[in-house]
């Protein structure tokens, strides 16, 4: 659906588009018009072109860097399940299930595209995976603010015990896509200095 | 007779075609209308593009002609690049510095920097910005020796300053040599106050960061003009006739705050530019070199450059509400940042480029020379063009004058690096004007001018 409709809309007519699906549905009780075909295609569609319903507003778009030029990527996020309910680490903190789908990288045919994940502060950080053969990865996150982000690395070059070091980085390949959780977005009011916003 | 009627006119028709002058064709003017650049009084010496639009911050050069190096803050880039200008026809970049993980911060970057010179030793503080959610948001500035360029391989990272309780780092520093002889970095913050930091203290590690003291934003005197939360830029000299320590910060939203800091850690209140007329922002912020006159930017869009007499302050009051001059470029945008030669003012004015103004009657200042370093279309802003409504933000960010030679060095938002000198402007020292020698140039040797002067009589 989502990649028939909107394959190429501008950014105008895709908001347009989108402004009236979520208004359209509201009346017809269905999040279906906006809802996406599994798999890693729709979601990078949805990556660009459609506004978010509520549940897709905690999904995070993948952003390339100057290292992958063209590269999108898009990640759902749902709380895991739990036969109690809520699922929670073993300190307390939320636990999200990450779908990660890419389209776009291209580096070496060698190349491993790792999945990391870390809150903010860049400690600690967690090895999610390697990108499958669909460029797609599933995972666990239990970080209240998080970035997840793809390094491109030589096979082999990780080394487990670099995970906690605090000097140098656990991966040595370079940064090709980076996103961030919307609860990432939340900042402290002490924060938010006019700079921020404004320019110089 | 028709024939003949009909050549008569085609002979005729093309006489006039081919003595139309050939700047009567229909062209296409750039964007602003200007065929020239620039000003004939104004050579340009070099010009590097930098890169992306936006990527490039605010300038500085260092003064010691005998260590030709500018600094170019890079905007979202969070870092620096250092250029030679040894030979300024033929500038080169030597270095560059990025943070670590650049890709995964967040926010302005490297916006402003600074260098100094202490123990025989020259530093280089860059400020950066990062907004929470991504790392780095507690880091204010980086700094760095530098005292072995042109080497690149000799600069080396010495220290670094967190704000912890005002995440999103500094926007603007100035270092400025003390009358009591220490070297202080004042910054602004995201809080309601100018962080002072003793730097001999940072280098040697103190678990401050050298902090002093914080110079806090006084209550806006306008009723009305709700609460200043942040200084946004500032202007430190010493004050000759006075022998003060002055402190000029321009905050924001709106107002303009003197103090005495002669003693950094007991600062003292003096007078405040506010409840002036159409000013609704204050940005930027200097004074001549006896402090007689200040200049002020507004940052918002139809809004000149505004000269103070500060002793003009109403009576009874210490505020100054009226000014007595103002200067633009062009009505329909606004400056930014500026740099005092009394009695030119070096403005980089956005999209007008490189400006200077003389401002020796500060009743009617007047434009002696102009280069536009950005021609490219008006409409594009900073922020995707969002607040073009109330600011113009593109084109030249920042600008540093080197006084031993004369030296100007512009950075523009979208075009990067320039180099120019103005003729007859060889460089400057206050004394030839009849005025103290002080300016944002500092004696990193021997202090202020005036404190120089007590010692040796």
């Amino acid at each position: 659906m989502c990649k028939c409709l909107m394959r190429h809309p501008t950014g105008v007519s895709a908001l347009l588009m989108a402004v009236t699906l979520s208004f359209t549905s509201q009346f017809l009780g269905s999040d279906k018009l906006l809802a996406s075909t599994p798999g890693s295609v729709a979601g990078i569609c949805k990556a660009k072109f459609t506004l978010l319903t509520s549940a897709d507003y905690y999904d995070i778009r993948m952003a390339s860097t100057r290292r992958a030029p063209g590269a999108v990527g898009y990640v759902t996020k749902t709380f895991a399940q739990s036969p109690f309910g809520v699922a929670v680490s073993t300190d307390g903190r939320y636990i999200y299930d990450v779908h990660l789908a890419v389209d776009g990288l291209r580096g070496p045919a060698n190349a491993e595209y790792t999945v990391w994940v870390a809150p903010p502060n860049l400690s600690p950080i967690v090895r999610l995976g390697v990108l499958n053969e669909q460029f797609e990865i599933s995972g666990q996150v239990d970080f209240n603010k998080f970035i997840m982000f793809v390094t491109a690395e030589q096979p082999g070059s990780w080394d487990p015990e670099n995970i906690n070091q605090k000097t140098g980085n656990a991966w040595r390949g370079p940064i090709l896509m980076q996103g961030i959780s919307r609860s990432g977005m939340m900042h402290s009011a002490a924060g938010h200095g006019p700079f921020e916003v404004e320019n110089c | 007779m028709t024939y003949k009627c009909n050549i008569s006119r085609t002979v005729l028709a093309l006489a006039i075609i081919a003595w139309i002058p050939s700047d009567s064709y229909p062209q296409s003017p750039p964007p602003d209308g200007k065929i020239e650049q620039g000003s004939p009084n104004i050579e340009l010496l070099s010009h590097i593009q930098l890169g992306k639009a936006f990527s490039v911050g605010d300038i500085e050069i260092e003064q010691d002609i005998n260590r030709p190096y500018v600094y170019v803050s890079r905007w979202l880039l969070g870092g620096f690049d250092i250029i030679d200008v040894s030979k300024p026809e033929n500038s080169q970049i030597i270095y560059r510095w990025r943070i670590e993980n650049s890709e995964l911060h967040r926010g302005s970057g490297g916006t402003d920097g600074k260098y100094f010179k202490l123990n025989d030793r020259y530093y280089y503080v860059q400020g950066l910005q990062f907004q929470q959610g991504g790392p780095d948001a507690d880091l204010g500035a980086v700094i760095f020796d530098v005292t072995g360029l042109p080497d690149p391989e000799k600069v080396r990272e010495v220290g670094r300053i967190r704000a912890p309780d005002t995440p999103g780092g500094f926007h603007n520093l100035f270092a400025y040599k003390h009358s009591d002889g220490r070297v202080l970095l004042f910054t602004t913050a995201n809080g309601p106050h100018a962080n002072i930091y003793d730097i001999q203290k940072l280098l040697e590690g103190d678990p401050d960061h050298g902090l002093i003291n914080r110079l806090p934003v006084p209550t806006n005197p306008c009723p009305g003009a709700g609460m200043s939360h942040t200084y946004h830029d500032f202007y430190v000299a010493f004050d000759l006739e006075t022998g003060q320590d002055k402190f000029y910060g321009a905050s924001q939203p709106v107002g303009v705050y003197v103090f005495d800091i002669t003693s950094p850690e007991q600062p003292e209140l003096l007078k405040s530019v506010a409840c002036v007329p159409g000013v609704t922002r204050d940005h930027t912020f200097a004074v001549t070199p006896d402090h007689k006159y200040g200049i002020s930017e507004g940052h918002l869009r139809y809004s000149p450059i505004r000269l103070y007499d500060m002793d003009s302050a109403a009576s009874g009051t210490n505020m100054i509400s009226r000014p007595i001059g103002a200067w633009t470029a062009d009505w329909r945008k606004h400056a930014h940042n500026f740099e005092m030669r009394w009695p030119y003012v070096f403005v980089s004015n956005y999209m007008e480029g490189l400006q200077v103004f003389n401002m020796m009657d500060p009743e009617n200042p007047y434009t002696v020379a102009e280069f536009d370093t950005y021609d490219q279309p008006d409409n594009i802003a900073y922020g995707g063009g969002a607040s073009f409504f109330t600011e113009v933000s593109n084109g030249a960010m920042g600008l540093d004058v080197r006084n031993a030679d004369g030296l100007i060095i512009v950075s523009d938002f979208t075009t990067g690096f320039w180099a120019f000198r103005m003729e007859g402007f060889e460089g400057w020292n206050g004394n030839d004007w009849g005025m103290p020698n002080i300016s944002t140039v500092q004696d990193w040797d021997n202090g202020p001018e005036g404190v120089r002067r007590r010692a040796v009589f």
